[in-house]
């Protein structure tokens, strides 16, 4: 998982996101629900993509290693299509 | 509870209700105390009545609550609108309570049994009505004991309460959405009333500013993590559906006393039924059945959330109730307008002995603002990106 993801969560929770953190619940550090939409608003924009609707779910956004892993795979959709 | 329970705190309600309406006037004018409507409240045994029967309690269901505030508030929507907000307090520490906190149950109990009063204290100056964030911190003095040093700007029904229900910050150091909700007796704090409640409308909930300050034992606090949950499962969901419950119930009454002032065949003022008049009718019948339909809606929705035992609920819900309190505050408040229209200036704009609209328009103009509809329409805005397919699956 790169750092610079690791920032962009650590915005809005309440420490800095580490790598031994990435199987924490988001919710527990602090990620209520208007900042899981901020989170994914601020996402789609570094990363150029846009989550389809059936990955705004509970699940995606219940810790940074569930996150990470769709990001990686609409990344590489993206990718793949150009 | 049976239906014939319920039937008896129906009957029990317009009893109450009937009670009310001979002081609500006053109350309204004199600007005084709502300590007369509480006090029928609690002879009623109206206050425990959403409490569970095995902390005996009345054991009765959201939506009966839902009924009776209608009920009440067609007699005083003050009076109501406290019932309703000490109805949510009651479901918030009921729903929420950590089963090791021996001190919130016996705490139920005693309300449940000398039929006590809970205020709430989540406003603050600096943050406004924003729930999910508070500005006091605890100041903690050991690991067990802490000083409770908060004000509250506008505490509804503060000078009468038995108990406060308060939002804080967990510690100086902690974020602002570090939330803790702490439950305090009266004897457990000082009291000191910061100012006087002097507004347009619902003016008999008397809800001057305090400052309370006190020392507390953790045991206080209801809940120690994750103050959202709280606010999602509980506080918001009950607080909108108990608000709308009492907006519908004062403007259903107004609607009815205005058709019966127009029956009147003597009432000259309206003998020419226009159609003009019936068309304003229609408007005014038109927002309180979709009011009422859409409140009913979610009265079941949430009835299913609650028994799906899911942690949260859905965003999907999340925009449905606030939807409910943005459209019964603007659309119910349109209703007293629209009946001030039909009333004219003697029966609508001016006080009288016949049908309280000036006051129904006042009361009402305050429900767009508490928690402010801004508020909530900036959250279901940034929540639609997240539900947007609405077609059937
Ligand atoms: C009859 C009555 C009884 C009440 N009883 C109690 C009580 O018992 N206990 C209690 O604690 N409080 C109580 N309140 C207060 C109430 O819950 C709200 O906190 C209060 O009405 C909102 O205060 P505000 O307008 O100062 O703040 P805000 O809600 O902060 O609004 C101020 C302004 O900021 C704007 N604004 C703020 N946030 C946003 C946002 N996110 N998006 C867009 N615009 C925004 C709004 O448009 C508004 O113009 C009561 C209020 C009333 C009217």
């Amino acid at each position: 998982m790169n750092n610079e993801f690791l920032k962009i969560i650590s915005i809005f929770i309440k420490s800095d996101l580490t790598q031994n953190m990435i199987d924490e619940n988001l919710r527990d550090l602090g990620l209520d629900s208007l900042a899981t939409i901020e989170l994914l608003l601020e996402i789609e924009e570094y990363y150029d993509i846009s989550f389809p609707d059936e990955y705004l779910s509970e699940k995606t956004f219940s810790t940074a290693n569930q996150l990470w892993k769709v990001v990686i795979q609409l990344v590489n959709m993206e990718n793949s299509l150009v | 509870m049976t239906l014939i329970e319920d039937n008896k705190v129906i009957s029990q309600a317009y009893m109450t209700r009937d009670k009310l309406k001979e002081i609500a006037s006053a109350i309204d004018s004199n600007n005084i105390s709502p300590e007369a409507g509480i006090n029928l409240l609690k002879r009623s045994n109206l206050m425990n009545l959403l409490i569970p029967v095995e902390f005996g309690g009345g054991g009765g269901g959201l939506q009966l609550a839902s009924d009776v505030a209608q009920i009440l508030a067609s007699g005083c929507l003050s009076t109501s609108m406290m019932w309703g907000m000490h109805c949510q307090q009651i479901m918030t520490l009921i729903e929420n309570r950590n089963n090791d906190n021996n001190h919130i149950e016996q705490t139920i109990k005693n309300i449940s049994q000398n039929q006590e009063y809970i205020a709430s204290v989540t406003t603050e100056v600096e943050k406004g009505g924003d729930l999910f964030s508070a500005q006091s911190a605890l100041s903690w003095i050991s690991e067990n004991e802490f000083i409770l040093d908060r004000e509250g700007p506008i505490v509804t029904g503060g000078n009468l309460a038995d108990f406060f229900l308060i939002t804080v910050r967990r510690e100086s150091s902690s974020l602002k959405n570090d939330v803790l909700l702490v439950l305090a007796r009266k004897n457990e704090l000082e009291i000191r009333q910061l100012s006087s409640w002097n507004p347009l409308g619902m003016r008999g909930t008397n809800s001057n500013g305090i400052h309370l300050y006190g020392k507390l034992e953790r045991a206080n606090i209801v809940i120690l993590n994750n103050f959202e949950k709280i606010t999602q499962r509980t506080l918001i969901p009950v607080g909108h559906i108990m608000w709308a419950s009492s907006w519908l119930g004062a403007t259903k009454d107004i609607y009815h006393k205005m058709i019966r002032i127009i029956r009147e065949n003597h009432n000259k003022r309206y003998s020419n039924k226009s159609d003009y008049l019936y068309i304003k009718l229609s408007q005014v019948r038109l927002i309180i059945d979709t009011v009422d339909v859409y409140l009913r809606n979610m009265l079941v929705e949430y009835e299913d959330f609650r028994k799906a035992s899911y942690e949260y609920p859905s965003k999907r819900f999340n925009i449905n109730i606030n939807n409910l309190k943005i459209f019964a505050s603007e659309e119910l408040f349109k209703a007293t307008d629209l009946l001030m229209d039909i009333a004219g200036m003697n029966l609508g704009y001016l006080k009288n002995e016949k049908i309280p609209i000036e006051r129904a328009f006042r009361d009402l103009r305050s429900a767009k603002l508490m928690y402010h509809n801004d508020r909530l329409a900036m959250a279901n805005g940034k929540l639609s990106l997240f539900d947007s397919d609405l077609l059937p699956r």
